[in-house]
């Protein structure tokens, strides 16, 4: 688990020092402000603890996150990662399990980490997953090639990452209970599931009787069914760190509501979630949830203008742009309505 | 007309408004379940205001005290308008010492816009958002017939900014 994220020159970011995290965070802010970046900074961190000595890997911890950051951020060089607008370099440090990973670099470095350093020594053994605001289903095979045959950018390594953890095998047997609840509560959502052929190397949703192409199935249900498949090949396991890049894309508020649910009971038995949104329901079903069950729900509220600010669902509802939003829309409707906007007249 | 209500006041002048709570006409009924907000007014042009003023709405949370509040509030929209048309058209009689308005009763006769309105002393921005869709989903047939569009929940602080009442 993260416990504290701290990062200075990093992209459009100054200076993040996110504490005390929790099992469910949330990243708000406008369009701009930096919410996937600042994921994107966390998850290639977390992949890079994961793949350092795995199997056979006898790549060193700079090497393997100087390629992540590469793949990931696909700048043309890593210098480019560092926020020109302050002299110093990049700084990223991050807590998680209780150890210090860090590193930093400078405006000149092209693709060679000089300085990192990293408390643990061990490979990291649960998987981070970074799901997207895009769908993977229908273009996996695509986001493969560009990878593995052509080597090109487009795909950036949170889609192809993802796209090989979907082709895993799913598992029999026992799972957490919350897991398989969770499952279960996924497949109501979706009335079905999603399914790789192993024939013809395509994913189908299987309704009932029916079966469609994943080209003729809902983006909502591939978003849903992607969770499921995590599951069920057991590639999310209790320690896990999940992030999810707009989760409200493509589903209806109340798939969101209960997507929500799902996530608490998943973060209930041990992973950690990172949710960047737009969404009003979002934050205010977190809200809910906080209060509900006395738990804290860290939020980080970026903005174009002002400084990062940091609070806590637990403690009441942030005060942020998407929340004015809304009441700005009633306060138009209640101008309209009292005849402050308006003549008068029927 | 004045009055102090749920932590909050309001003050009309008498020509504009109806104390309609008070009125001997309802304190007549109100024993057969009839039920009454504080106020009408004729706040503006040939708009009608029926004001209800709360301290506090329950969360969103707990379902049952906001359903039952919803359901309570929306009986005194319906049951207030009918009431103040009945001592209008005389079918009710009109109380000597809370009367409708010379102004105000002058609008009831001329195709006003009906507005619903409730003041709430303490709540959350968005929460008013939320309380509004509530009333909308309840009261919709009935906001409908009297073309309210629906319903109007201001909070106390909004309710000064704009004023219509004052914090006490």
């Amino acid at each position: 688990m993260i416990e504290r994220l701290y990062l200075k020159n990093f992209g459009m970011h100054h200076q993040i020092d996110w504490n005390n995290l929790g099992k469910i965070n949330l990243i708000i802010g406008e369009n701009g402000t930096g919410k996937t970046f600042l994921m994107k900074a966390m998850y290639t961190a977390l992949k890079t603890m994961e793949q350092y000595k795995k199997g056979q890997d006898n790549q060193s911890l700079p090497d393997i996150l100087a390629d992540k950051l590469y793949w990931t951020f696909q700048p043309d060089s890593l210098g480019e990662l560092v926020n020109k607008n302050y002299k110093e370099k990049l700084h990223f440090s991050m807590q998680s399990d209780g150890k210090i990973f860090e590193y930093s670099f400078g405006s000149d470095t092209v693709r060679k980490i000089i300085k990192l350093e990293s408390e643990s020594q061990e490979n990291r053994v649960d998987n981070s997953v970074f799901i997207p605001a895009k769908e993977v289903l229908s273009l996996y095979q695509i986001i493969l090639k560009s990878r593995d045959q052509d080597r090109a950018f487009g795909f950036d390594d949170t889609y192809v990452d993802l796209a090989r953890a979907l082709m895993l095998p799913g598992q029999q047997g026992n799972n957490y209970r919350r897991f398989a609840e969770s499952r279960e509560r996924l497949r109501s959502m979706v009335n079905g599931r999603v399914e790789l052929d192993s024939k013809t190397n395509r994913w189908y949703y299987y309704q009932g009787r029916n079966t469609y192409t994943i080209g003729e199935t809902a983006e909502g249900i591939k978003k849903i069914a992607i969770f499921d498949r995590l599951l069920v090949n057991r590639y999310i396991s209790r320690n896990s760190v999940i992030f999810l890049d707009e989760l409200e894309s493509s589903l209806h508020p109340s798939a969101v509501v209960e997507f929500l649910d799902i996530i608490y009971n998943l973060a209930e038995s041990g992973v950690q979630f990172f949710i960047a949104s737009h969404s009003y329901f979002i934050i205010k079903k977190l809200f809910l949830l906080a209060q509900k069950y006395h738990e804290s729900i860290p939020v980080l509220s970026l903005s174009l203008t002002n400084e990062p600010v940091y609070e806590d669902l637990k403690n009441g509802m942030p005060d942020n742009s998407i929340i004015d939003a809304a009441i700005a829309l009633y306060s138009a409707e209640v101008e309209m309505l009292t005849g402050d906007d308006d003549d008068g007249d029927s | 007309m004045e009055i102090h209500e749920s932590g909050m006041a309001i003050n009309y002048t008498d020509d504009i408004s109806f104390l309609i709570e008070k009125c001997h006409a309802y304190r007549k009924i109100r024993s057969s379940g009839v039920s009454s907000v504080e106020c009408v007014v004729n706040a503006k042009k040939n708009m009608i205001y029926f004001v209800e003023l709360k301290t506090t709405a329950p969360d969103k949370e707990n379902k049952n005290d906001l359903e039952s509040y919803v359901v309570e509030i929306a009986d005194k929209f319906i049951h207030s308008i009918s009431l103040c048309y009945s001592i209008f058209h005389e079918i009710q009689k009109e109380d000597a010492d809370y009367p409708i308005g010379i102004t105000l009763k002058e609008c009831l006769g001329k195709s006003p816009k009906i507005r619903f309105m409730l003041l709430v002393k303490t709540i959350a921005e968005d929460n008013c958002l939320h309380l509004s869709a509530m009333f909308q989903k309840k009261m919709r047939p009935f906001l409908k017939i009297w073309n309210a569009e629906s319903v109007i929940v201001m909070s106390g602080a909004k309710a000064v900014q704009k004023g219509l009442a004052v914090i006490e």
